[in-house]
C-alpha cells in the first residue's frame, strides 16, 4: 500500500508491503522492518527496525495527529482536487484568527490605515489583543460591532489596499 | 472523624473545582457544582452530587453570578461555599452575601479579602509591618466609557518610574497586567489592564509598579485559624512564567537558605497576623539577585499550584481549608510542618507556545495521563470534552515529588512524555524542553527565563517524523471507514472496537491472511 502525508510543507511517501511475519515499510524511499504489536482506540505499539515505538493517533477532517514520547506531529492527508483554488481570493480582507469577542473598534470605513496600525480591539479567553493592518489603505468595511462574538476565519474588516507608486 | 459540613456548594469549573469536590467526597460531605449551559458535560459537573445550571457560557452571565450561585446554594440546602480560585474566590463582596446568606464562605472574611485584594491597601499593611514593598502607585478608577485620564496616569508612571507593570488592583494570574517600557505606551497599557480587569474580575480600578530585573517570584503558603493562630508551609519558586503567568512552580526554591526562608517565613506569618487572616492564603516576594525581598502581593484564595506544598509538606490544603472555615482550630502548629523532597509542578495549557501562546481551542479527541510513583495529575478535562475559548485555557496541573530536584525534573519529563493530548495544541512540548534546559536544571530561574532563553521557541520534532508517519500510515490503513482491510488482518471491526483483546489476539498472529 501507497500512502502519503504532508507534514508542515513536506511530502512524505509510504509504503507499507506484507513481509512473511511482518512487513516493510518504506518511508521516502528508506526501507525498515516494521512489526504491528498491538493497535486499539488509537494507541499503537510498532516495533521499528529494532526500537519500539508506543504511539497514540488522532484524525479529524483530512488531518492527523500523532503523539510519540511527548511530541505531537500533525500530518495531512492531501486530496485530489487541493483546495488551493479557494487561496485564489487574494482578498485584502482582515479575518479573526481565533473565536473571541470583539471589544472595541478602532477605524471607521473611510480611514486610511498604515501597516501596524491597530484596526479593532478583539478578546479571547479573557486575554484582549489588537488586530492591527496587514497593509497600508482604505477601510472599505466594517462586518462586526462591538460586543459581537465571533467564530475562527470571520471576516472583519475590509481593506482597499493603497495605490502603490 | 467529624464532619464539619454536611454539604458544600463549589461555585467554580475545571480541575479546581474537581479537586474541591474530591476532597468533600473523601470526607462523606454531600456537593453540589454550578455550571454554565455550556458545562453540563464537564467532568466537575458530572461528578458532584447534584448539578445547578447558573446561566450562559460567558463567565459573567454564569460564574461571576453571585446572585446565581446563592440561589442555587439555598435551592439545594448548601451550608457552605468553596470559590475555588479565579472567579469569585477574592471578591468581598460575595463572600460578604455569602455570610449575609447565612452560608460560610470558605476563605477569609470579606474584610480581609477586601483589604488584601485592593493590593495598594495591602502594600500600606505590609509597609506598617516593616515589610518592604516595591515602589507603586494606584490609578484613579476608570469613567463609565472605561476611559483614564491621561495626564493623571502619565504623572502616576513619571513617580513610579520605568520599566513599570501596570496591574489590576483587584485581580490576580496575570489577567489585566501589561509590562510598559517607557513612557508613550503607559496610558494605553493602561486602559487595556483596566478593560481586562473589568472583565475578568468586574472591577477596572489598576495600578503601576516599578518592574525589578530578572528577580524570583518566590511564595510562602500561610495559614490561620479563627482562634488567632498562624503558620506558613514553606515556599514556592513560580519564576517561570509567560506572558506574566507561572507555568513551571516548585518546592523548595533551588536558592533559598534555611536562613533566607525564616526570614521570609516570618514576614509572611507577620503579614497574616496582621489582618487576623482566615484560611488558606499566599504572600508573593520578589526576590532579588542580592537577597533583598519585596512583598508583591497576597492572594486570598487556594493557590493553582498548591499541590507542590501539598507534595513536599503531606498535607491536605483543602480539607484543611474545609476545618478552619467550620471554625476549628489549625490541623498542624509550625514545628510540626517540615517538607521532604522536592515538588515541581507544570501547567498543562490549552495553547500553542509556537504562536504567541495563542489559546487552542476544540475537541480532545484522545487523552492519556500519566501515573507512576510521585506522579500527580489535578485535571478538569476528559477525552471527547472540548475546550472552549469562555474559559481559562489551563486544563490540567501535572506535579511530581521525588528525593531531590534533579529527580523531581527527570520524574517530571518522563511524566511529560506519557501525557498524550491529541485534538488540541498544548504547551506539553514546550514544558519538556524548560525542564531539560540547562539553566532550569542548576536552578538559575527568574521571570524572565522564558523571555531570556525560550523565544522563537520551536518543537525540535524532525528526529521522531519518521515513527510518527509509520504510526500514522498504519492507523491509516485500519481505520474504519478506508478501503477495508489494506492491512491483512489488522482490520479493527469497528464491532469488536471495545475489547483490546479482540485486536490484540489478531495481532499476535503476525502476517494472518
Amino acid at each position: 500500500m501507497r500512502l502519503e502525508f504532508k507534514h508542515d510543507e513536506d511530502l512524505h511517501v509510504l509504503e507499507v508491503k506484507q513481509d512473511g511475519d511482518g512487513y516493510r515499510v518504506s518511508v521516502d524511499g528508506d526501507q525498515q522492518d516494521l512489526e504491528v504489536l498491538a493497535l486499539n482506540r488509537g494507541e499503537l505499539d510498532l516495533r521499528l527496525g529494532s526500537r519500539r515505538y508506543r504511539a497514540y493517533v488522532a484524525s479529524r477532517g483530512d488531518e492527523r495527529y500523532v503523539f510519540i514520547d511527548g511530541r505531537v506531529f500533525t500530518f495531512r492527508v492531501p486530496v485530489a482536487e487541493d483546495t488551493d483554488s479557494d487561496a485564489g481570493q487574494v482578498n485584502p480582507l482582515v479575518a479573526s484568527k481565533m473565536p473571541g469577542t470583539v471589544v472595541k473598534l478602532l477605524v471607521e470605513v473611510g480611514q486610511r490605515v498604515e501597516t501596524g496600525d491597530g484596526l479593532l480591539i478583539m478578546e479571547s479567553m479573557k486575554m484582549e489583543s489588537e488586530i492591527a493592518a496587514p497593509l497600508d489603505g482604505t477601510v472599505v468595511g466594517i462586518h462586526v460591532t462591538a460586543g459581537q462574538t465571533v467564530g475562527l476565519e470571520v471576516p472583519l474588516v475590509d481593506l482597499e489596499p493603497a495605490e502603490t507608486s | 472523624m467529624k464532619n464539619y459540613f454536611k454539604k458544600i456548594l463549589v461555585a467554580n469549573r475545571g480541575e479546581i473545582a474537581v479537586r474541591v469536590l474530591r476532597a468533600c467526597r473523601e470526607q462523606g460531605i454531600a456537593t453540589v457544582a454550578v455550571c454554565s449551559e455550556a458545562d453540563h458535560q464537564a467532568m466537575h459537573a458530572q461528578m458532584a452530587d447534584e448539578v445547578v445550571e447558573i446561566g450562559p457560557a460567558p463567565p459573567l452571565e454564569s460564574y461571576l453570578r453571585s446572585d446565581r450561585i446563592l440561589m442555587a446554594a439555598r435551592a439545594t440546602g448548601a451550608e457552605a461555599i468553596h470559590p475555588g480560585y479565579g472567579f469569585l474566590a477574592e471578591n468581598a463582596e460575595f463572600a460578604a452575601a455569602c455570610q449575609d446568606a447565612g452560608l460560610v464562605f470558605i476563605g477569609p472574611s470579606a474584610t480581609v479579602i477586601a483589604r488584601m485584594g485592593e493590593k495598594t491597601a495591602a502594600r500600606d499593611i505590609m509597609e506598617q509591618a516593616g515589610v518592604p514593598v516595591v515602589p507603586g502607585a494606584l490609578l484613579p478608577e476608570p469613567d463609565a466609557e472605561g476611559d483614564l485620564d491621561a495626564g493623571q496616569v502619565a504623572k502616576a508612571a513619571a513617580e513610579v518610574g520605568f520599566p513599570l507593570m501596570v496591574k489590576a488592583a483587584f485581580g490576580g494570574g496575570g489577567k489585566g497586567m501589561r509590562l510598559v517600557q517607557a513612557g508613550e505606551d503607559v496610558v494605553a497599557a493602561a486602559a487595556a489592564a483596566a478593560r481586562e480587569a473589568r472583565k475578568a474580575f468586574g472591577n477596572g480600578t489598576v495600578y503601576l509598579e516599578r518592574y525589578l530585573e530578572r528577580p524570583r517570584h518566590v511564595e510562602f503558603q500561610i495559614f490561620g485559624d479563627s482562634q488567632g493562630q498562624a503558620v506558613h508551609l514553606n515556599e514556592r519558586e513560580c519564576s517561570i512564567q509567560r506572558r506574566h503567568q507561572k507555568i513551571i512552580e516548585e518546592s523548595p526554591s533551588p536558592i533559598l537558605t534555611p536562613e533566607l526562608r525564616r526570614e521570609m517565613g516570618a514576614a509572611a506569618v507577620a503579614a497574616a497576623e496582621a489582618v487576623g487572616y482566615v484560611g488558606a492564603g499566599t504572600v508573593e516576594f520578589l526576590l532579588a539577585q542580592d537577597g533583598s525581598f519585596y512583598f508583591l502581593e497576597m492572594n486570598t484564595r487556594l493557590q493553582v499550584e498548591h499541590p507542590v506544598t501539598e507534595l513536599t509538606t503531606g498535607l491536605d490544603l483543602v480539607r484543611a481549608q474545609i476545618a478552619v472555615a467550620a471554625g476549628a482550630p489549625l490541623p498542624w502548629q509550625q514545628d510540626e510542618i517540615t517538607a521532604r523532597g522536592h515538588a515541581i509542578e507544570c501547567r498543562l495549557y490549552a495553547e500553542d507556545p509556537t504562536c504567541d501562546f495563542r489559546p487552542s481551542l476544540g475537541k480532545i479527541l484522545l487523552l492519556r495521563e500519566p501515573a507512576g510513583p510521585g506522579i500527580r495529575v489535578d485535571s478538569g478535562i476528559r477525552q471527547g470534552d472540548e475546550v472552549s475559548m469562555h474559559y481559562d485555557p489551563m486544563i490540567a496541573k501535572l506535579s511530581v515529588h521525588a528525593g531531590d530536584r534533579g529527580a523531581a525534573i527527570d520524574r517530571a519529563r518522563a511524566a511529560l512524555r506519557d501525557y498524550a493530548v491529541l485534538g488540541i495544541t498544548t504547551n506539553a512540548t514546550y514544558l519538556l524542553d524548560i525542564l531539560d534546559h540547562s539553566a532550569f536544571r542548576a536552578g538559575d530561574t527568574h521571570t524572565s527565563f522564558l523571555p531570556d532563553h525560550f523565544v522563537n521557541w520551536q518543537s525540535a520534532d524532525s528526529a521522531g517524523v519518521t515513527a510518527a508517519l509509520v504510526a500514522v500510515g498504519v492507523h491509516e490503513l485500519v481505520r474504519p471507514g478506508t478501503d477495508g482491510a489494506m492491512l491483512t488482518g489488522l482490520r479493527s471491526d469497528p464491532a469488536d472496537h471495545g475489547s483490546p483483546w479482540a485486536a490484540l489476539g489478531r495481532f499476535r498472529l503476525r502476517g494472518l491472511g
